[in-house]
């Protein structure tokens, strides 16, 4: 089994590197292409969330197993300014930035299982899983 | 021919009278700031009717890049260049469509042949500076050419 990566997001750069990292740990694992991609792309949110919002925090990629096998877990964590209506940023295009607000949603859509909490103030914390 | 840009990560060249823009880069603020300075030069320059976005070297289009490869198309499209994206890998219109972006109006083609195809009527230039072939003249290309064509 893979062991766990951890990517930091404090730039741009970072960014950048981040849904390459995914695409090449869910290949690894033994995700197909296009599962991995969507992996990728949840992972290409999430930092530019991070980016953001927050201007850094950390993405771990863990394998993860269930009854239905194999999976990837994304966990994003900052300790930015955290979220004042999680409902409301779930909903497709609510955004506070004038962005598509397609972010969370499409995470949300792209993997399996899904959860966001958040205190304002203190930072957010998304963790998603796509099983294999 | 290729043409000249300052936008690390993204080719340009010139072929069959469309501008084709390879973009190789997930395309953060500053590629996309030059990128858009460089397009519109470059459209500019040829006077091209078409331009083709090749983003089949793109890992990931997360909803924000496809939203900033939109506004670049409709810029090209005001600078009298129709605009096609192609080359888009399965993975990631899969994740396109669950991010819930609206793909109405898009030119698409599968990849850089068919898009040719889609721009040709348009397109095609007088074969007066093309003196090495006479690929450019009206009638269908013969088959086999263009590999699978649609009937
Ligand atoms: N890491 C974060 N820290 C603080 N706020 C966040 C974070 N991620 C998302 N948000 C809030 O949730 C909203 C929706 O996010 P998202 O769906 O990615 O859309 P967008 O980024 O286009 O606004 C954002 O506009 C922002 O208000
Ligand atoms: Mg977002």
């Amino acid at each position: 089994m893979s062991a766990k990566r951890r990517l930091t997001i404090r730039g741009e750069t970072d960014a950048g590197r981040a849904p390459l990292e995914a695409t090449r740990y869910a290949m690894e694992i033994g995700f197909a292409e296009t599962p991995s991609r969507m992996v990728a792309t949840a992972v290409s949110e999430l930092a530019r969330n991070i980016l953001k919002y927050a201007q850094s925090g950390e993405i771990e990629l863990r394998t993860v197993e269930g009854s239905r096998g194999l999976g990837i877990e994304i966990e994003a964590v900052d300790y930015g300014p955290g979220i004042e209506d999680p409902e409301a940023a779930m909903r497709d295009h609510y955004s506070s930035s004038g962005t598509l607000g397609l972010g969370l949603p499409g995470v949300k859509r792209m993997m399996d299982e899904f959860s966001l909490e958040s205190t304002p103030g203190e930072g957010t914390r998304v963790r998603a899983i796509k099983w294999m | 021919m290729a043409l000249l840009t300052d936008t690390p990560g993204v080719a340009m060249q010139l072929s069959r009278g469309v501008v084709v823009a390879s973009i190789q880069v997930d395309l953060d603020e500053d590629v996309l700031a030059r990128f858009r300075e460089d397009l519109l030069a470059r459209l500019q320059e040829t006077g091209s009717e078409g331009v083709i976005f090749d983003v089949s070297g793109m890992h990931t289009i997360d909803s924000e890049e496809f939203a900033a490869l939109r506004r670049i198309m409709t810029m090209a499209s005001l600078m009298g260049a129709e605009p096609v994206l192609v080359g888009m890998q399965p993975g990631v219109v899969s994740a396109l469509i669950e991010s819930g972006v609206q793909a109405e109006g898009l030119q698409v083609a599968i990849d850089l042949d068919a898009g040719f195809d889609l721009l040709e009527p348009q397109a095609e230039p007088e074969p007066d500076t093309e003196p090495e072939d006479t690929e450019t003249g009206d009638e269908e290309p013969a088959a086999g050419e263009a590999g699978e064509r649609a009937p």
